[in-house]
């Protein structure tokens, strides 16, 4: 490296650091220590940096700088909400309505009363569905969009309920049938969401109380029955077995 | 429309930059109620855009940005810059050998004062938080190249002023140091 070289990369040389490349500061640093004239001029160099640097630096900030900046964007902040208004109506007015639409359903939730529980208007609603037909239940079923075929073996003098219930993460239809001390509870499963064919060639269990059993539906029906039943059979809910 | 930037990530910003922000914004016009005026601007401001900062790592080049902004914006409001021109500097002499003086920063302040913003602000970026010179060019807008042509002029502007020529390196015989590098 020459010296003009050297003079120039000089300048790239920091108070505290170095833009210089790795190899061009080890080239530069040679240099200096070979040539008398650009070491001595590097170092008076540095040390004018060196002083100019900390002079820079040396400025005294008021103790009690950081508090008051604190309290004016504090200030500043709140005068932004409150200009907000004049600034934005639509904004404020949409914010306003939102903040009063909330406040009013606190307030309602906080105050309203409980829902009432009759058991006059719970037994109707049950008994309506005593002894529905099968069309009847399946006609219910479809206007909440469940096309099915209930099971056609029942006998449905025996039908207590019949609803969409939760079975397996899933909503399905479900009856109930109650004949004396016992029950048969019949969830209709689509083969859309449940494997019913492997299901079907399962064997029945019965080791507790319930028996539970899978029936296929009608022929290209796609479903299948699940029934739950105590008793040990389901002969007394099929139909032909009214008189026992 | 911009929202304030959250509570607290303005305490986080304030806690982290207010001192070198304003020590920058005292070097930059030169009296310590304008210093904090100017770093109080700059803050409401950085509060109000708080969103546009995207890299929290480049938090402090942002503020010094802003700074210097509103900073320009006061002084063309006010214009009445009474500055040297730095057209005409000479070459610095080869200093003779001797220890340099200490540079008293009042002297400093006033020398800086004197130079006009486009080059003191380089300067004070320079020696003041070791900015590179690409952070410095990107800060003012400007090709690296300019920067670095104004650096080395208003150096040898504040080496006039605030070292004295006669004074050059130490005479010492040649020794091995890495001389800052």
């Amino acid at each position: 490296m020459d010296c003009k070289t050297a003079r120039l990369l000089l300048a790239f040389v920091r108070p505290r650091t170095s833009e210089l490349e790795a190899d061009a500061a080890q080239a530069l640093n040679a240099h200096l220590d070979e040539c008398m004239e650009c070491g001595s001029y590097a170092r008076t160099e540095h040390q004018a940096e060196r002083l100019l640097s900390q002079a820079m630096r040396q400025v005294s900030v008021p103790p009690d700088l950081r508090q008051r900046l604190l309290t004016r964007l504090q200030a500043e902040r709140r005068m932004w909400y409150q200009r907000l208004p004049r600034r934005h109506p639509r904004i404020a007015a949409a914010v306003a309505a939102f903040g009063l639409f909330a406040v009013g359903l606190a307030v309602f939730a906080a105050i309203r009363p409980g829902r009432p529980v009759d058991p006059r208007t719970i037994a109707d609603n049950w008994n309506a569905h005593v002894s529905a037909s099968p069309e009847e239940v399946q006609r219910s079923f479809e206007q909440e969009g469940f096309r099915v075929i209930v099971p056609p073996d029942f006998d449905y003098q025996y039908l207590v309920s019949y609803e969409i219930e939760r079975f397996a993460g899933t909503w399905v239809p479900h009856l109930l049938f109650v004949r004396g001390p016992n029950q048969a509870s019949v969830y209709i499963l689509s083969a859309s969401h449940f494997d019913v064919r492997a299901a079907v060639d399962q064997p029945r269990e019965g080791s507790g109380r319930f028996t539970v059993e899978m029936r296929l539906g009608p022929v290209n029906s796609n479903v299948a029955y699940l029934i739950r039943y105590t008793g040990g059979s389901l002969e007394e809910f099929c139909r032909g077995q009214s008189s026992g | 429309m911009a929202l304030p930037g959250s509570q607290r990530e303005v305490h986080r910003l304030v806690e982290a930059n207010y001192v070198a922000l304003y020590r920058y914004a005292y070097r930059l016009c030169g009296t310590a109620a304008d210093a904090e005026d100017l770093t109080q601007e700059a803050f409401c401001k950085a509060q109000l855009h708080l969103g546009q900062l995207r890299d929290s790592a480049r938090a402090k080049a942002w503020l010094f940005r802003i700074l210097r902004n509103v900073y320009l914006h006061q002084v063309r409001a006010e214009k009445h810059q009474h500055c040297l021109s730095l057209t005409d500097i000479p070459e610095l002499p080869e200093r003779p050998p001797g220890p340099l003086p200490a540079v008293d920063p009042e002297q400093l302040q006033q020398a800086l004062n004197q130079l006009p913003e486009s080059f003191r602000t380089p300067i004070i970026l320079y020696y003041f938080e070791d900015f590179s010179y690409r952070d410095i060019a990107d800060q003012m807008d400007l090709p690296l190249g300019t920067v670095m042509s104004r650096l080395a002029r208003a150096k040898a502007q504040l080496r006039a002023r605030l070292i004295d020529p006669a004074a050059v390196a130490v005479a010492e015989g040649p020794r091995r140091a890495n001389h800052g590098l």
